[in-house]
């Protein structure tokens, strides 16, 4: 993959992806500002190490529309934790998260429910992250059940269609169960299901990690072109380097919790400045081809 | 089995003399006879068509019973393990104290101090003690499903937590549960004839086939006939809803449907 054919965003010009004047054009769709995450661990499985450094700890990032911020760390540093921050699955101990310049932090119940309509999430796991006894159908469906206004009832039947196609299933096979696909079609399934309330924002933690090789390009190709059609913004965290430096127009490298660098994909890539994202880069096997 | 607890006269009337409340005293213990299979119990009654209408009380009870700790234990299995913290703390140390309890002792105590034993008490007292161990179950299937993703996912779209229990989670933490309540009924069944073996279950114008039990204890030296038939019938029950426990299992697993 070229760097050229990289520049998924409409923007020509390289330094746009740096949050510059030019870039800055666009609307911010996600703020987070000091972010800090520490778990509370409770009985006497209580770890000094887990109650003295946060998971995540005083994490900022900003995302604009329709831009990728490739968040990249090794297994444990923090990404997943900083995911259900930033989605509002979790709390933060302090800090705070903007959707579309509403926090999401602070809000319960239904201001909650209707503001966090704006970021979804796609999962790692695509075995876990789909109701066994649901079909596919219905976790489709599930998001317009809960949110009435996006698809009137007698639209929802097409809408479920739909957005089974736009992730390149048949629609047909809306009656079937998850465990009747394969790990690349659960994840497309996922991924339906996140799109289904019209996001601007998409959190993807390790979406293709789990996915046999062949499978990952397909599924990288395919937010790629969601992208592209819908002009969704991502959050796209994964321990696989070639993958980020693919996907994303910038690179966040988070270490203990922390970002300790941040930059677009060439700053990072070619001129670490950081020692650690320096080792990272060293200890990663060849971009993909 | 089912069947004779809906309809017992026609399975009583099998071999010509179906009332079982038909008795003649001279026919005292006799056994195996003409149109009387199992011979007759110590008022001269027809065992046979005794054991048959016995069906009934014992497998109704075995049903009022795990199904009232059936459905105590969903609701308070879920709530103690999707919320966890004082719902948790609280319904735990409930349990804790049921579980130090001599189970029969226990039983035996309550039933004491019930005034009327039929049907409905003797279901309550035993569903009083069946549902501890069903909670502690489906606390912990719920613990499990409540860290998976798609109740994270459900969360992340907005679902309120009623959806999220009645949708998500108590649809996938439901099956053991619900094998292990098919289980016990077998065991409650057995309790019932037990608690009445004592003495202080069903008495005697009901015709469980612990109350039979219980009226052969002074006999069954003379009259084997009066222990074995109900007790077979006993077995079978519990092993038949043994065995439903097991289809249980299999028609709970998506995959094989
Ligand atoms: N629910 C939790 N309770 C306690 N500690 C947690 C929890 N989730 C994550 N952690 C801890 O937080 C740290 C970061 O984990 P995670 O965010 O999953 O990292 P990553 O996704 O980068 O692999 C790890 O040390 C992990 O043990
Ligand atoms: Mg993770």
């Amino acid at each position: 993959m070229s760097r050229s054919s990289r520049a998924v965003s409409p923007d020509e010009s390289p330094v746009n992806r740096d949050g510059d004047p030019l870039s800055s054009a666009r609307p911010l769709v996600l703020e987070a500002s000091d972010l800090v995450k520490r778990h509370r661990s409770s009985g006497f499985l209580r770890s000094r190490a887990s109650s003295d450094t946060p998971a995540v700890d005083g994490v900022s990032l900003r995302l604009r529309q329709g831009e990728t911020l490739g968040l990249v760390g090794e297994s444990g540093c923090g990404k997943s934790s900083l995911a259900r921050l930033l989605t509002a699955v979790d709390r933060p101990t302090s800090g705070h998260v903007e959707v579309l310049g509403r926090r999401l932090d602070q809000l319960d119940g239904r201001a909650l429910r209707a503001a966090r309509r704006n970021i979804q999430l796609v999962f790692q796991d695509p075995y876990t992250c789909l109701d066994p006894r649901m079909t596919v159908g219905a976790i489709v469906r599930e998001p317009l059940l809960i949110h009435r206004d996006p698809a009137p009832r007698r639209d929802r039947r097409r809408r479920v269609a739909e957005l089974l196609e736009l992730v390149g299933l048949n629609p047909d096979h809306a009656d079937r169960r998850p465990h009747e696909f394969s790990g690349g079609q659960r994840q497309r399934i996922g991924i339906a299901r996140a799109l289904a309330l019209r996001p601007e924002v998409v959190v993807c933690d390790e979406p293709v990690s789990a996915l046999d090789v062949s499978v990952q390009a397909q599924i990288v190709n395919l937010f790629t072109a969601l992208q592209r059609e819908l002009g969704i913004a991502y959050v796209f965290i994964s321990h696989d380097l070639a993958v980020v430096e693919h996907m994303a127009d910038r690179v966040a490298v988070m270490h203990h919790g922390r970002i300790v660098e941040q930059g677009t994909v060439d700053e990072i890539y070619d001129h670490a400045r950081h020692p650690y994202t320096a080792e990272l880069l060293s200890s990663s096997p060849a971009p993909l081809p | 089995m089912c069947a004779m607890a809906v309809a017992p006269g026609v399975f009583s009337g099998w071999f010509g003399h179906g009332d079982p409340r038909e008795c003649t005293l001279e026919r005292s213990g006799q056994g195996p006879a003409a149109g009387h299979p199992f011979g007759f119990d110590i008022q001269g009654c027809d065992l046979y068509s005794n054991v048959v209408h016995g069906t009934r009380d014992s497998l109704t009870i075995g049903l009022l019973a795990t199904g009232l700790s059936f459905a105590v234990a969903v609701v308070l299995g879920s709530l103690a393990g999707y919320f966890g913290g004082l719902v948790d703390q609280v319904i735990s140390r409930v349990m804790d104290i049921f579980f130090g309890f001599p189970l029969l002792i226990g039983m035996i105590v309550v039933l004491q101090t019930f005034g009327v034993h039929d049907v409905w008490s003797v279901s309550v007292v035993l569903a009083l003690f069946t549902w501890p161990s069903l909670t502690r179950i489906m606390r912990s299937s719920v613990l499990a499903v409540r860290s998976l993703e798609f109740v994270t996912a459900a969360r992340e779209l907005g679902a309120g937590t009623l959806r999220i229990l009645v949708r998500h989670v108590i649809p996938n933490a439901i099956a053991p549960v619900a094998v292990l309540t098919s289980l016990s009924i077998g065991a409650v069944i057995t309790a019932e004839a037990a608690l009445t073996f004592l003495g202080v279950g069903l008495t005697a114008p009901a015709m469980s086939w612990g109350v039979q039990l219980n009226a052969a204890q002074e006999y069954f030296t003379e009259h084997l006939n009066l222990l074995v038939f109900p007790a077979l019938f006993l077995s079978v029950a519990v092993l038949s809803f043994v065995l439903l426990g097991d289809c249980l299992r299999d028609a709970f697993d998506p995959r094989s449907r």
